[in-house]
């Protein structure tokens, strides 16, 4: 099961992308998994046939039709298969509530 | 009345992107607000409540400006909040006139739509609200449900499809101010602020310097949301390793840890421990160094260091440092909390960049 890391973002495998997730737009033509807040870097897949969707909960999930490239400014690129995947940002606990990774 | 709409064309399809767009810029806006316009609509909405226009309508720069206000102010000469008057609040709106012009699922479509844009920008709004709680007031101030009913207006109304007087004066107001109170005798709104700074996660935030100003100067102070003294996010150099480790009050002692070496490539909790004496809990090639630093009368301080999986451009790799839950025992689980993953779940990874 694929499961890599690209700096503060990770993508697992998962069977099937949950029903009530709904299609998140493209920015610039480009299917953004996360900006980076501090730098304006982002992990980034140019493949036309990806699609990246949110759940209500807030979890997204990435269906890639053709194997895809995740690209980033500072991180060598992934090379992700054709699948459906989870997403996951990566987090730093804060006793009084968890916040996320951003580089 | 004329057959209801059963699907939208290009047009209002683009009027509906645009209006959810203004729904999401709207508590982030620091356009100055079109007062006459605003006071136009107070005005209408008065009227068509059947209540004589209030004789005074103040505008203040900052809620806080407002709030001090309302604190001193007799509560005879402001009247009652008349806030519960307005009929078209959102739920009433909302299935009400308007929708008996289009189908249920266009219906469902505009109202998902401008709920997401809102529910996503909601903690930017709740940030910027919630601190006036601080000021215990005698009332909240008014816009929250109201902008989007205002939207939706805005939205049915550029269709063509409903032009009523009521949610139009409500429109004004929403869109041309910030905060607004309507008493009997006086409305109070407040105007936009000139700064205002957010997170990826929509949150105020700001590296350096104030998240929110307002147009008399008064300033707000965000860590992620977290509401932060101006004393402390104005002075980062006064948070050295002395001031942390003699400050008692554990709330002010977490909120200077979290600003320590701000702006700096390592800063926070990580940067903390990384300075003091801190103990080495686990050490793995593979997952990183675990630190450990205890904290008098609070939880410990536990942080992952982790170098980048890519090569910098001058050879070197980055080095993070990750505040984990103060239970993490390995550097394995605790690499793994920081993706929501146990640790025999992470150990599987087949590659890292």
């Amino acid at each position: 099961m694929f499961l890599k890391a690209q700096g503060d973002v990770l993508i697992r495998q998962v069977a099937v992308i949950p029903g009530d997730a709904k299609p998140v737009e493209r920015d610039k033509g480009r299917v953004i998994l996360a900006y980076g807040e501090v730098t304006g870097h982002a992990h980034a897949i140019n493949a036309k046939l990806a699609q990246l969707f949110l759940a209500p909960a807030g979890q997204h999930y990435l269906l890639a039709d053709e194997p895809v490239d995740l690209v980033h400014e500072e991180h060598e690129t992934i090379r992700i298969p054709q699948g459906t995947y989870e997403i996951l940002h990566q987090r730093e606990y804060d006793p009084e509530n968890a916040r996320f990774v951003q580089d | 009345m004329s057959k209801p709409i059963e699907s939208l064309n290009i047009h209002q399809r683009w009027l509906l992107r645009s209006i959810a767009e203004r729904i999401r810029s709207f508590p982030l806006s620091t356009a100055p607000a079109n007062r006459a316009l605003a006071e136009e609509g107070i005005r209408q909405i008065y009227d068509q409540i059947g209540m004589t226009p209030p004789s005074t309508i103040m505008w203040f720069d900052s809620p806080i400006g407002a709030a001090n206000f309302l604190l001193k102010v007799p509560k005879i000469k402001l009247g009652r909040n008349i806030e519960d008057l307005i009929p078209w609040r959102f739920a009433a709106w909302e299935s009400g006139q308007i929708y008996c012009h289009v189908s249920n699922l266009i219906a469902a479509e505009v109202s998902d739509l401008f709920q997401t844009a809102w529910a996503e920008v909601t903690p930017a709004f709740i940030n910027k609200y919630i601190w006036l709680q601080d000021w215990r007031f005698r009332s909240d101030p008014v816009s929250f449900e109201f902008v989007l009913a205002a939207a939706q207006y805005e939205f049915f109304r550029n269709c063509g499809l409903a032009e009523t007087p009521s949610a139009q004066a409500l429109s004004k107001v929403v869109w041309n101010s910030d905060y607004w109170w309507p008493f009997a005798n006086v409305a109070i709104l407040v105007d936009r602020p000139t700064v205002i700074r957010w997170d990826q996660s929509w949150r105020l935030h700001a590296e350096s310097g104030p998240a929110v100003q307002y147009r008399d100067s008064t300033c707000l102070y965000f860590d992620h949301g977290r509401r932060i003294p101006g004393n402390i996010a104005e002075r980062p150099e006064e948070i050295t390793l002395e001031r942390i480790n003699t400050e008692r009050n554990v709330e002010i002692r977490r909120i200077i840890i979290n600003q320590y070496k701000r702006g700096e490539e390592i800063s926070g909790a990580g940067r903390f421990v990384r300075d003091s004496n801190s103990r080495i809990l686990d050490h793995d090639e593979k997952w990183g160094t675990l630190h450990r630093l205890k904290i008098p009368d609070d939880e410990p301080v536990v942080v992952l260091q982790v170098i980048n999986g890519s090569r910098e451009p001058d050879g070197t790799f980055k080095q993070y440092w990750l505040r984990v839950p103060p239970d993490m025992t390995t550097a394995l689980d605790a690499v793994a909390w920081t993706y929501g993953l146990t640790g025999v779940e992470y150990e599987k990874i087949q590659g890292r960049t």
